[in-house]
């Protein structure tokens, strides 16, 4: 694993490259993984950081990173947005394509980080091969009140009876409940952002093969035919099998890393899940 | 504000992220170490590592934050030292680090939670260590804490005929859980307890004894080595005002001015709201730069 520093523009980012072990059979090809937002990214390092081991180990490249504003990259909290991260991963795709020199690459993401990687893939010059999609985000308004959601059940569950109970205590913790989302910033354009996630984001496919995981494979399913994706070839919804609550702060001292996600990304990319 | 992201120790097993000084001032002669807390990656909970390192860095402080062995983005450990060794081994290394990197020669450790344990063993084991917070680590409670805890909840549940009845059917119910409940925080309290970062308050590398934790922490600061031991008031069930840890751990006639105790009543223990992390900021802050170090290292003995 080698630490890599990228900039986009003015924008100063911390990646981290694994480079496709000795040992393996060469892959000739590179997993751009993308984060998802705020504390869910934080939950979630631990599955990106054996993710990113096991493709290595199977001899596939491999780029994680933080967004600006995010994580272990320069910028304020207030800085991150879904735009600007956009652009971030168009750049980290770069660097991964040039470290790795290979052919085809594929991307994956959890929650928001799923989005990003969509239109990423969107964007790039080089065709994606594979996209996986992890509990993707497919309707930003409804994201948005989960988060709020989250966040004052965070609350009160950290603080208990205060929280009910001493309204100083709420007026001078959360003054603006809608500018943040357990203690990471949203700022009115990051929101205004999330808010046009829908499953149409989807649309036109930006890789010949697009995997969800979800934990509700139905209602999942009734949602991409209304976005009129259902029928797109290529795109495959199966149930991720675990309900994991992404956005809390509860239980911090637990890592979650469900294997059975990385053995469906290396079955996605070909490779056996033993690698 | 200047970073790098580098590897370090023994087959740069290490992983962490320098903050330096800011440009333009003095720089200082001594740097801050910051590490996990529980499994969160090196830039702490609610990216608090970050924000301290570069509010720090703007001072003029250097910063290190690192994933220990086998944490965030560091290699596991080869298993043969105990967690202790281990932990004190990587906080070292980390010291190595940061002093090849910006030449300081004295260590302030903020522990956060779980942090708390290898910032004091690091400190009774190495002298470059000048100064460390331990946050949020310990859970005492005294006879005054355990009624403050139990006059929040009776305010939740409210005055008059309702809440008074709510409070008799729930006494009728649970009587015989509380009284037992009860019996056992003050036996723990009049014993020894453990401190909350333990997993089962089994290990002997976590068991510690409040009173000696205490004699400890004074003999650290008489020997020149800031302490400050910070709390967060979260629920009213832990720590719930002032002096309460100082008085736990039998301080409250020993004043040393390198022994500091702060309490923040309305931080929660994960410093979630974008306000606690500003408190909690200007806090550690402040009491890193009220424990700065006076003198050279000392020599050695």
């Amino acid at each position: 694993m080698t630490p890599v520093r990228l900039t986009n523009g003015q924008r100063e980012l911390v990646a981290l490259y694994h480079a496709p072990a000795a040992y393996a059979p060469e892959q000739r090809h590179a997993v751009l993984l993308c984060n998802p937002f705020g504390q869910e990214a934080i939950r979630a390092h631990r599955l990106y950081r054996v993710m990113a081991d096991r493709l290595a180990a199977a001899g596939f490249a491999v780029l994680r990173f933080d967004y600006y504003g995010s994580g272990d990259s320069a910028g304020d909290d207030d800085a991150w947005d879904v735009e600007g991260s956009i652009g971030d991963a168009g750049v980290a795709l770069d660097e991964l394509l040039r470290r790795s020199h290979a052919r085809h690459w594929s991307a994956a993401g959890l929650r928001l980080g799923a989005s990003i990687a969509l239109q990423t893939a969107g964007l790039a010059a080089q065709p994606a091969t594979n996209l996986l999609l992890i509990d993707p985000v497919l309707d930003g308004p409804a994201y948005l009140a989960a988060l709020a959601a989250a966040n004052l059940e965070a609350l009160n569950r950290a603080y208990g009876p205060r929280w009910t109970v001493c309204a100083p205590l709420r007026r001078a913790m959360l003054p603006r409940a809608d500018d943040e989302a357990l203690g990471f910033a949203l700022s009115a354009d990051c929101r205004r952002q999330i808010a046009r996630i829908s499953a149409a984001w989807l649309l036109p496919l930006p890789a010949p093969r697009v995997s969800l995981l979800v934990p509700d494979v139905a209602a999942t399913r009734q949602r991409l035919a209304r976005a009129g994706v259902e029928d797109a070839a290529g795109v495959r919804v199966a149930d991720s099998q675990a309900h994991i609550d992404w956005a809390t702060d509860s239980a911090a001292a637990t890592a979650i890393v469900p294997m059975h996600w990385i053995n469906h990304l290396l079955d996605l990319l070909g490779q056996p899940a033993y690698a | 504000m200047r970073e790098t992201t580098l590897t370090f120790g023994l087959h740069d097993a290490l992983l962490g992220t320098v903050s330096f000084a800011a440009p333009g001032g003095r720089a200082a002669p001594w740097g801050v170490l910051l590490f996990n807390a529980g499994v969160i990656h090196r830039v702490g909970a609610h990216r608090t590592n970050v924000k301290l390192a570069r509010l720090l860095a703007a001072q003029g402080i250097a910063a290190l934050r690192f994933d220990l062995h086998g944490m965030g983005d560091s290699q596991r450990a080869d298993g043969s030292l105990s967690y202790k060794e281990q932990v004190v081994a990587d906080l070292r290394a980390a010291m190595d680090a940061l002093q090849s990197n910006t030449g300081v020669q004295r260590f302030a450790l903020v522990g956060f939670c779980s942090g708390a344990l290898p910032s004091y063993w690091a400190a009774q084991a190495d002298p470059r260590v000048s100064a460390i917070v331990l946050y949020d680590a310990f859970s005492y409670p005294t006879a005054r804490s355990v009624l403050r805890s139990l006059g929040m909840r009776l305010r939740r549940h409210g005055v008059g005929p309702r809440a008074w009845s709510a409070w008799l059917r729930a006494a009728l119910r649970g009587g015989h859980a509380a009284l037992h409940h009860a019996g056992r925080t003050l036996a723990a309290w009049r014993a020894s307890a453990s401190p909350q970062t333990s997993d089962d308050g089994t290990a002997p590398d976590t068991r510690l004894d409040r009173l000696e934790l205490g004699k400890n922490l004074l003999a650290l600061a008489q020997r020149g080595t800031g302490v400050m031991v910070l709390s967060a008031g979260t629920d009213f069930s832990a720590v719930n005002y002032a002096g309460q840890l100082r008085q736990a751990l039998g301080l409250q006639r020993q004043h040393h001015q390198r022994l500091i105790f702060a309490h923040l009543p309305d931080v929660d223990h994960a410093v979630t709201t974008r306000a606690a992390q500003q408190q909690w900021l200007s806090c550690v802050r402040d009491g890193l730069l009220r424990l700065a170090p006076s003198s050279a290292l000392p020599a050695s003995p």
